[in-house]
């Protein structure tokens, strides 16, 4: 991608950063221990491409060594974000705060291209930011759908008339259902008549709270999400209820800001994270389930977008909310799940064999370090084996809406997972579809194995799960 | 600095453009490597992809009488991948091909920018792996490993890289393309590739590694014995060597040390202990379990007051994630630490040990330890606050005072983070006499016109010597006082 532009205040860098609470910069040492886990980095060979170069990079500007130019954002606007940097790390540098900061200061400093103004303004600052333009953005691209010309362009020459990203980015389509999740249950307190008596939820503090015999849970829904893939919210909720969970899944609610953060778009996530807590805070709730592991990263670290002395706070958005309390509720679907395995061992599930890959987002494993559950989930299901996928745990290159900006980089990222793929299907030639918990990565492995012809069904995890069940049980 | 433009040209027409670079950022990223109290922008960053091309560079090089560097991962801490002279880097991150496993002769063939690890992950399937494990093993490449003869934990009693290299291709300085050993052991005339490993990237750019393979042992027992006092853990490692017995590993760590892991990482490790001792032993299951008696009682006989045993392979996992990381969880306690690499013979453990706790209360610091107590090797870790020069100051003279000593007490500079620009200047103290010419010779038969890494390894002649590890090397930007403390000064284990 082409980013054009220009620092846009007299400020210096190093005085940007000085007010952006960058002191955790200083606990990279550089010694490197990160470069292995790094997709960009083992694609493209270059330092300055690589965790610790980028992390190098972001210091030399806090440092006041460099400045905002081209030649210094590009490499940090080719990293994907993925964070599995973070995971390598021993020091506990938390680079994907570092970064986001960083992104924030690009974004609010500098003059993009029209081309880069245009699509951010309609992508970030419109559609994501608005329930209504995603349902009608969902209904119409769920009438492209229905015209065939995606599978006309995948699928026949006519597809060698478009530039092959284009041609790719058919294949992303996510399934739009021109419905809205949310508005279809807004605000209704969806409980269980199966639920037996269960063990009250705890919280992830693991502190005893309300003590009620169901615990009360909210939904998050998202943007795409909201109005696509209806399946996965649909098996989230059937799974609820197994286990005994009131659900409610306020109407309310708004996309989670982190492809706004990605970005750099801090003012725009900033504005979506106080409608979300004014959307949950006021329900008693015992958890906040999230479903897309690169929501509930983004719901679990809204306090940085809120620091304390920041430029931020200069301008009056200092935040008051204690974001502890909000956040400590979120947690995602496969770990709620696993908590209660008595109750799912006492649910009917098919027993015929079936044998699957599982792949974990970055999201999940590298931001949320959620990784056994539902690989637990998954291997205590009847029936079912859990064969391994090689670098399970490396990036597919989706990256929000990377695939978009940087489509060769993250075509480079993808191609490695499918040949893994490819590779765990020789050894099991039987293995039916691969399991994974974000619908970016979904869409993208989707889109990478159909590309390639690689005969694989992809599911979310609660899709399979759900499916498993026997028919009278969903 | 950058390239001249016909220089970049001639380059460009080998590599291709895309794989020459000297833009201002590209050098900023490669001005350090795991030490970055020194900095130093090479004049451009080259990227070959084969053979071939690495010889055409090299040769185009030397002709121009340009200097040149290769590196790894960079993960070095003694500043042997920071280029002197303005060289040119010759990233060797393209070469990461593992060429071929032999299981008969018990080989694998690989090029230089493989990961060590990797070579573990690629053979352990079918019960083999590669023993010299440096705790930097998941990023270090086999090629850095080859010129730092670098060694980790269980280097008691597998040895270090020289003990499981059978071969290597290289380039020479002038772009000549040497093959030295083979697949099998023994070479009549003297041991060249012996010279060639250790060599810290002088004498030649490695392009092709033969490593030995090691069966997994059948059994492995680990054990943690608990100290009151640093003294007495000493005198169990000497006590376990002197009957006899050749553990897998052993491993100690300081008071100061276990608080740090135990926030970090919570091995359960108990707070109270001055010393806890880690020791491996492994091989064949029969006898092992006896041989574990043995230690056990040995442990308690010289002043442990409980020994521990993992139970299974995750209590193990955690004892030696606790010792791997050891160095990362300091920053629990510490803004910023200096680590320092020196050796001793085993016997001086706990005199050098209470010498360095003395040097550090003289000044002030507090001085952490943590380290390869088989080998006796050091690495005391002087913690500082980077924000307070003074603290900076000292925790330097402390570094050199801890070195002096080791020399003292008839050991060495270095143990596995090599000389590099660091050290460089040391190396006069450590060999008087003509020593250290003979080796320069040596260098100088292999790279005669000192184009390839220059200032390193050997001290440069006028040089003032007054502070040893302070003085800046030649065209090197010593970064100011304020900035360098915030550097810290690279980790390592
Ligand atoms: C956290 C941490 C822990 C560590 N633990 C250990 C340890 O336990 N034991 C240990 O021994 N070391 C340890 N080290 C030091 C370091 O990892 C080793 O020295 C390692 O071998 C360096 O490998 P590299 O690929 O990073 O090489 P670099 O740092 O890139 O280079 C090191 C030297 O090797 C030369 N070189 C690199 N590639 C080639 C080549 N292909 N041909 C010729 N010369 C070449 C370079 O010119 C340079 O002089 C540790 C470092 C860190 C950061
Ligand atoms: S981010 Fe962590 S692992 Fe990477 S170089 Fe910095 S300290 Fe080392
Ligand atoms: S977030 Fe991912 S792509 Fe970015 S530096 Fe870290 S590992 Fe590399």
């Amino acid at each position: 991608m082409n980013i054009n532009f220009s620092q846009k205040t007299a400020v210096s860098a190093k005085e940007l950063f000085r007010l952006a609470e960058f002191d955790n910069i200083l606990k990279c040492v550089h010694c490197g221990l990160c470069l292995e886990s790094c997709p960009t980095y083992r694609e493209l060979d270059d330092e300055k491409d690589s965790p610790r170069g980028r992390l190098y990079l972001m210091r030399g500007l806090w440092e006041g060594a460099l400045e905002l130019r081209q030649s210094v954002v590009e490499p940090l606007s080719r990293c994907v974000n993925c964070r599995a940097c973070e995971s390598a790390c021993p020091s506990g540098v938390p680079y994907g705060e570092l970064l986001e900061k960083t992104r924030g200061i690009i974004f609010e400093n500098t003059t993009q291209s029209f081309k880069e103004r245009v699509l951010r303004r309609l992508l970030l600052k419109g559609l994501f930011r608005s329930t209504s333009l995603m349902i009608t953005a969902s209904y119409l691209l769920k009438i492209y759908a229905t015209t065939g010309l995606p599978k006309l362009i995948t699928k026949t020459f006519v597809g060698k008339l478009f530039p092959r990203s284009f041609v790719f980015q058919q294949h992303l389509l996510p399934n739009f259902s021109g419905k809205s999740f949310k508005l279809k249950y807004a605000d209704e307190v969806i409980s269980s008549e199966v639920s037996e008596k269960i063990k009250p939820y705890t919280g992830p503090s693991g502190k005893s709270k309300r003590l009620k015999s169901k615990p009360r849970v909210g939904m998050f829904s998202g943007c795409i999400m909201d109005v696509s893939e209806a399946a996965i919210h649909e098996s989230t909720l059937t799974l609820l209820h197994h286990i005994g969970c009131e659900v409610v899944v306020p109407g309310n609610q708004v996309c989670c800001g982190a492809i706004h953060v990605h970005s750099g778009d801090r003012e725009t996530a900033r504005e979506l994270a106080l409608k979300n807590l004014v959307a949950f805070e006021p329900r008693h709730l015992d958890a906040i389930i999230t479903n897309a592991a690169g929501c509930g990263a983004q719901l679990k670290e809204y306090n940085l977008l809120f620091s304390k002395e920041t430029s931020e706070a200069k301008k009056g958005v200092r935040s008051t909310v204690n974001w502890q309390d909000f956040e400590k509720k979120i947690i995602d679907v496969l770990e709620f799940l696993s908590r209660y395995p008595k109750l799912l061992e006492k649910l009917s599930w098919r027993e015929d064999e079936d044998t699957v890959l599982y792949d974990a987002p970055c999201h999940l494993i590298h931001a949320q370090k959620v990784d056994e559950n539902p690989r637990q989930l998954l291997n205590n299901l009847p029936g079912v084996t859990l064969v391994p996928l090689k670098e399970s745990d490396w990036c597919c290159g989706s990256g929000g809406i990377y695939n978009l900006v940087h489509p060769e980089l993250s075509g480079a990222v993808l191609k490695r997972k499918t040949e893994s793929i490819r590779q765990a299907l020789t050894t099991n030639p039987n293995a039916t579809n691969i399991i994974t918990g974000n619908p970016g990565c979904l869409y993208q492995i989707r889109a990478g194995i159909r590309s390639e012809n690689i005969d694989l069904h992809i599911l979310h995890p609660v899709v399979y799960l759900a499916g498993r069940l026997k028919k009278n049980e969903s | 600095m950058s390239f001249e433009s016909n220089i970049r040209e001639e380059l460009a027409k080998i590599l291709g453009k895309e794989w020459v670079k000297d833009d201002s950022v590209t050098l900023y990223t490669y001005r350090c490597d795991g030490l970055t109290l020194y900095t130093a922008p090479p004049m451009g960053v080259v990227f070959p992809g084969a053979v071939q091309e690495l010889v055409s560079v090299v040769k185009l090089l030397h002709k121009h009488k340009i200097s040149f560097i290769a590196r790894g991962a960079g993960t070095g801490l003694s500043g042997g991948a920071v280029p002197q002279d303005e060289s040119v880097i010759i990233e060797m991150a393209r070469f990461k091909e593992v060429h071929e496993v032999d299981w008969i002769n018990r080989t694998i063939t690989v090029d230089p920018g493989v990961i060590n690890l990797r070579i573990t992950e690629d053979v352990q399937s079918q019960g083999y792996h590669y023993a010299p494990d440096p705790s930097s093993q998941k990023a270090c490449t086999i090629g850095g490993n080859v010129a730092e003869n670098s060694g980790g934990p269980h280097t008691l009693k597998y040895g270090v890289t020289v003990n499981h290299v059978l071969g290597v291709e290289m380039v020479l300085p002038d772009g000549e393309l040497i093959k030295l050993g083979g697949k099998h052991l023994g070479m009549p005339g003297p041991d060249l590739l012996g010279l060639m490993i250790g060599s810290e990237g002088t004498f030649g750019i490695i392009t092709k590694i033969i490593c030995r393979l090691t069966p997994n042992p059948e059994k492995a027992v680990t054990m943690l014995g608990i100290y009151k006092s640093v003294h007495d853990a000493c005198e169990s490692v000497s006590s376990i060597i002197r009957h006899g017995i050749i553990p897998a590993a052993m491993e100690m760590l300081d008071k100061i040390v276990i608080s740090a892991v135990e926030k970090a990482l919570k091995p359960g490790f108990p707070l109270d202990a001055e010393a806890v001792l880690i020791v491996e032993l492994d091989g064949l299951a029969d006898g092992l379990d006896a041989e574990a008696e043995i230690v056990e009682k040995l442990l308690k006989e010289s002043g442990a007051t409980t020994v521990n045993r993992a139970r299974d392979e995750v209590e193990r996992d955690k004892i030696w994630r606790a010792r791997k990381e050891a160095f990362g969880a300091i920053g629990q306690i510490s803004p910023s630490y200096y680590v320092q690499d020196g050796v001793i013979p085993r016997s001086k453990l706990p005199e050098v040990l209470n010498e360095i706790s003395a040097i550090g209360k003289k000044h002030g610091l507090t001085v952490a330890n943590v380290f390869h107590a088989g080998d006796g090797n050091l690495h005391p870790l002087i913690l500082y606050d980077y924000e307070n020069p003074e603290e900076v100051e000292k925790s330097h003279k402390i570094g050199e005072e801890i070195l002096s000593s080791c020399i003292r007490h008839g050991g060495t500079l270095s143990g596995e983070h090599g000389i590099g620009i660091e050290k460089a200047e040391w190396m006069k103290d450590l060999y008087p006499g003509n020593s250290l010419d003979n080796m320069q010779n040596v260098r100088t038969f292999f790279n005669p016109e000192n184009l390839l890494n220059p200032g390193k390894l050997f001290p440069q002649p006028g040089r003032c010597a007054e502070s040893k590890s302070g003085t800046p090397p030649r065209n090197a930007t010593v970064l100011d006082k304020s900035k360098m403390v915030a550097s810290k000064s690279g980790i390592a284990v």
